[in-house]
């Protein structure tokens, strides 16, 4: 019946709705169909604005939910653990000299000085056990900049420290040197580090989350500040009962003023 | 007169034929589902995946790009799939039962939601082509399933503009 072909004339059709190909066109005036052609562009016009902005849409949410999410990679990272020996310490636990860095994370001197001149020190009078070799927080670059970036990365590396793990830390943020003004040292690359050289993550970010090390951060700002460092890196050299700013006209000296400490201290020429 | 015209829910259903739209729809649908179904088991019970010689099948499941947002993309894909085969029943309800605004909008949002689906699928096969360098069948098939099941929604809806 109905069901077969459209009806031919008189009878709507049974769904009540006007089939295609059958009386509608003699219905429709000229005018009718213009507005409905109109219509229909109008329409399909609809379809694909609506499906070009659903693209643009998830291709910006599909970046961005990728550049949230994926996890910042590091360099040359070895997940094997180098304790510290103290707090922020590395070196020989008995040594009588003390060198001290005031450095920050964003510093292009102190990306420097780890590239070129630490080596040297370590080799000779860390791993030797000569020295004791401390690293603390001095946040220049936030001034600089004016945002808080590298206090943040010092209170990072605190949380590090709870772990016995800050050199180790340290030493991963200067091998992954971010720039001073990239704005990449934000938390979730401060965590990734850490997840990356192997910390418990849920513990360090905690930590950080916490803000539990901001009063250390604060301490060590203000131990630069009654040494009056304005500058990274600075060093400060303790031994023989005595504590002085090490005065640099270039970081090549610094190997030349420890070992002039530790000669005086060991009381022999050590090497060089 | 009115009364002929205004037909019974019992005429109507025997008047609307499932069309082939329906039918194909709900097919690839249920591919969707299975190929998910199976990639979504392998990730949650650590099986190997059945792979065609060569390929690289399991490099691609444990890479870093198997997962969204920490959600295994077999699983999003599955979950998608499932809705879609929701959508296009209802679509095919609201069809029968003459509804024909919730027609239209189901129209719309499959059409939107497969298009999703698509530029998601687009992007996951970038990643196993250009970054893990490795392809994996399934999500082949899946991909494949999507695009197709777009091509329908989006001619459906295409079509739907001439019965204004």
């Amino acid at each position: 019946m109905a069901k077969q072909n459209p009806p031919t004339k008189n009878k709507t059709t049974i769904t009540g709705t006007a089939p295609k190909n059958s009386t509608e066109p003699k219905k429709l005036t000229p005018k009718q169909q213009a507005m409905k052609r109109r219509q229909a562009i109008r329409r399909r016009n609809q379809i694909v604005l609506v499906g070009l902005g659903v693209v643009v849409t998830a291709i910006i949410a599909i970046i961005a939910i990728i550049a949230l999410t994926t996890p910042n990679s590091f360099q040359n990272i070895s997940t094997a653990a180098n304790s510290d020996i103290e707090r922020m310490t590395i070196g020989g636990a008995n040594a009588n000299v003390t060198l001290i860095e005031y450095g920050d994370f964003r510093c292009t001197a102190c990306k420097t000085y780890f590239d070129n001149y630490e080596p040297a020190i370590r080799s000779e009078f860390v791993t030797t056990g000569r020295i004791k070799y401390v690293f603390k927080t001095l946040p220049v670059i936030d001034t600089i900049v004016g945002d808080s970036d590298s206090t943040r990365a010092g209170e990072a590396l605190e949380c590090a420290a709870d772990q016995n793990r800050g050199w180790d830390y340290r030493d991963a943020a200067y091998k992954n040197y971010v720039g001073e003004i990239s704005g990449k040292l934000n938390d979730k690359y401060l965590k990734d580090m850490a997840s990356a050289i192997g910390l418990n993550s849920s513990q360090f970010n905690s930590c950080l989350d916490s803000g539990k090390n901001k009063s250390k951060l604060a301490e060590e700002k203000a131990d630069a500040a009654s040494k009056n460092l304005n500058s990274t890196p600075s060093f400060v050299l303790k031994y023989s009962g005595k504590e002085e700013v090490v005065t640099l006209t270039s970081l090549s000296e610094l190997q030349t003023k420890v070992s002039d400490a530790v000669k005086s201290v060991e009381g022999a020429a050590p090497t060089k | 007169m009115s009364v002929r015209n205004i037909p019974s829910t019992a005429e109507k259903t025997e008047t609307k034929r499932v069309s082939w739209y329906d039918i194909v729809a709900l097919v690839l649908c249920l591919t969707g589902v299975g190929i998910s179904s199976y990639l979504t088991y392998t990730k949650f019970f650590n099986q190997s995946i059945v792979c065609v010689e060569g390929g690289g099948c399991d490099i691609v499941a444990s890479s870093p790009y198997a997962s969204f947002v920490g959600v295994p993309v077999s699983l999003l894909g599955l979950l998608m799939y499932l809705t879609l085969a929701a959508g296009v029943i209802a679509r095919w309800w609201f069809n029968q039962t003459n509804n024909l605004i919730w027609r239209g909008r189901l129209d719309w949002a499959l059409f939107i939601s497969s298009l999703l689906s698509v530029v998601f699928s687009g992007y996951l096969i970038a990643m196993s082509l250009f970054v893990i360098k490795a392809t994996c069948i399934w999500c082949l098939a899946s991909a494949t399933t999507i695009t197709v099941l777009f091509a329908l929604f989006a001619v459906r809806l295409w079509r739907s503009v001439e019965e204004i």
